[in-house]
């Protein structure tokens, strides 16, 4: 897959407070990129970053295009997104709200209005109020009308939270669907990577403003199954047996006598076995299951990749 | 452009605006009648000596259409402006391929030709209310037509253009945490000080009469505009 949208390290500042310090990463065309950060880890900012809504205070950020690069928000006719709140025009009704938003664009066809409706299952309040709505029917009137155009890149700011089982699972359909059967490059955020694990492509790790690492889901599900917990007495001695003795590169140091080795291919016993030859003190072995806070917490101290 | 002005009219109710100029203009028809009656024209004649005329009533009803175009003016750019950045409604429309720039003008030359209508429909309205009362009362003898020639009537319509400039510069207000609140505020302020005479009794003349002011308070408005639509084009 070509690289669709691409950040290089940029950064922003709102009200002298730095909200994104480093971001860099690569969107591919036709995927489904997820964004996975706790709260205030700066999603949003990234999000409004990459579709043109802010530019960045330095780096850039590109978009491929078939007259070459340009920045996203000389693309907005091409990108879908549903940013931070659903905000919508209150005294309008659920349809009147999407044939607006059509009219921005110059494009009005009442049978997208209405297939965008339904996709979100809103078809029979499409002449209410949205004033009347409650906050999951907003979502969903809010994420249709970053569907409905039917925009070669989606973008979704944390779609899911506010919406019940059944919603959730219905919009992740359509997402499916639209990237299996048009091939729409979708990018998401969320707090939650088990909302995303599913049907995501690659996910990219976000922490204090700055991306830690993107990696394929696959990966990601595989760093947080297990790991293996070594303490010894000399970390840096252990690592070069690791490497050199068992080729052993996934690991990580946490500290002078603590390391996690993600590569499980090894037998507990063959490791201990290595590094009690190689003179070094054993303090305490033992397999862990890491929760993606601790990941992150962990990435974050050493170098992104 | 008509067609994003088209658009603002389909977001904003605009016939509330139109109500509440014609009720305004019934209260104000109210107003020249009750000082018709109430004011007798020999107190009124030491300080304008041929009182009751029409160009008398007309500067009366020029300054209070000027009141109103100031405060209106703030009322609907608190409606069309400040809310769409309240609500944040505003990134939606931006997310959009039209130019943010043009968004705005769209939504300023909407607020400049309802309240343009709004004062010329006003004016057109008190004077025809006088008119029909003096039919009545023939309090005023010297005819309309012979009072007020179409220059007066065009001079009138210019100054309602330049007070609308004026009146954007509640624009500086828009970014502001209260800002529609101090934009509500300023208006009332800049209204009472441009077409109020303050200094009375000891001097009837109104700020708005000085030319220097007028300038400097046009200038005003227009930099407003101008400091609204950079702000639209900043890197947030």
């Amino acid at each position: 897959m070509t690289v669709f949208i691409k950040a290089t390290h940029a950064s922003k500042t709102i009200r002298k407070k730095p909200i994104i310090k480093d971001l860099s990463l690569e969107i591919k065309k036709g995927g489904i990129h997820a964004i996975v950060g706790q709260r205030l880890s700066g999603k949003t900012a990234v999000l409004k970053l990459l579709t043109g809504l802010w530019l960045p205070d330095r780096g850039e950020i590109t978009l491929f295009d078939q007259q070459g690069t340009v920045t996203p928000r000389d693309q907005s006719v091409h990108i879908g997104a549903f940013i931070d709140q659903p905000v919508l025009y209150d005294r309008l009704s659920a349809s009147e709200n999407l044939y607006l938003f059509s009219q921005y664009f110059g494009y009005y066809d009442i049978k997208s209005v209405e297939k965008g409706l339904t996709d979100v299952g809103l078809r029979d309040d499409a002449l209410s109020k949205t004033s009347t709505f409650s906050f999951s029917m907003k979502k969903r009137l809010a994420i249709a009308r970053a569907l409905f155009l039917q925009p070669p890149f989606v973008v979704l700011d944390d779609p899911f939270t506010g919406l019940d089982l059944a919603e959730q699972h219905h919009i992740r359909q359509l997402l499916i669907e639209l990237n299996t059967y048009q091939h729409t490059t979708i990018l998401l955020s969320t707090p939650d990577v088990s909302e995303v694990e599913d049907f995501a492509h690659t996910i990219t790790l976000l922490r204090d403003g700055r991306t830690l690492e993107t990696m394929s889901t696959l990966e990601l599900k595989h760093r947080l199954s297990s790991f293996i917990h070594l303490n010894v007495d000399h970390a840096a001695k252990a690592t070069f047996i690791l490497e050199n003795n068992l080729n052993i590169t996934d690991f990580q140091v946490m500290d002078l006598q603590t390391i996690r080795i993600y590569d499980t291919s090894h037998p507990v016993y063959v490791i201990v076995q290595e590094i009690v030859k190689g003179g070094i003190q054993m303090n305490e072995v033992y397999h862990k299951q890491l929760d993606l806070e601790a990941y992150m917490a962990g990435t974050s101290r050493r170098e992104p990749r | 452009m008509g067609h994003l002005i088209r658009l603002e009219f389909i977001k904003y109710n605009v016939w509330n605006f139109f109500l509440a100029g014609l009720l305004l203009n019934f209260s104000f028809a109210l107003i020249l009648v009750l000082f018709i009656i109430s004011i007798s024209p020999g107190d009124m004649r030491s300080i304008y000596p041929s009182y009751p005329d029409y160009p008398f009533f007309t500067a009366f009803i020029t300054t209070f259409i000027h009141l109103l175009i100031i405060v209106m003016s703030a009322y609907l750019q608190r409606h069309l402006i400040v809310s769409e950045f309240k609500k944040d409604t505003i990134s939606v429309l931006f997310s959009t391929p039209v130019p943010r720039s043009k968004l705005l003008w769209a939504k300023l030359l909407l607020i400049k030709a309802l309240l343009l209508v709004f004062s010329i429909g006003s004016f057109f309205f008190s004077l025809g209310a006088l008119a029909l009362f003096n039919y009545q009362l023939e309090t005023i003898t010297v005819p309309l037509r012979e009072s007020i020639s179409w220059t007066d009537a065009l001079r009138i319509f210019v100054m309602f253009f330049i007070v609308i400039l004026i009146s954007f510069s509640t624009l500086f207000f828009v970014r502001l945490r209260n800002g529609g609140k101090m934009m509500m505020l300023y208006s009332g302020m800049l209204a009472a000080i441009l077409f109020l005479p303050l200094n009375a009794p000891n001097s009837a003349g109104i700020l708005a009469h000085t030319p220097v002011a007028i300038l400097l308070f046009l200038l005003a408005g227009i930099l407003g505009i101008f400091f609204l639509i950079s702000q639209a084009k900043r890197k947030n």
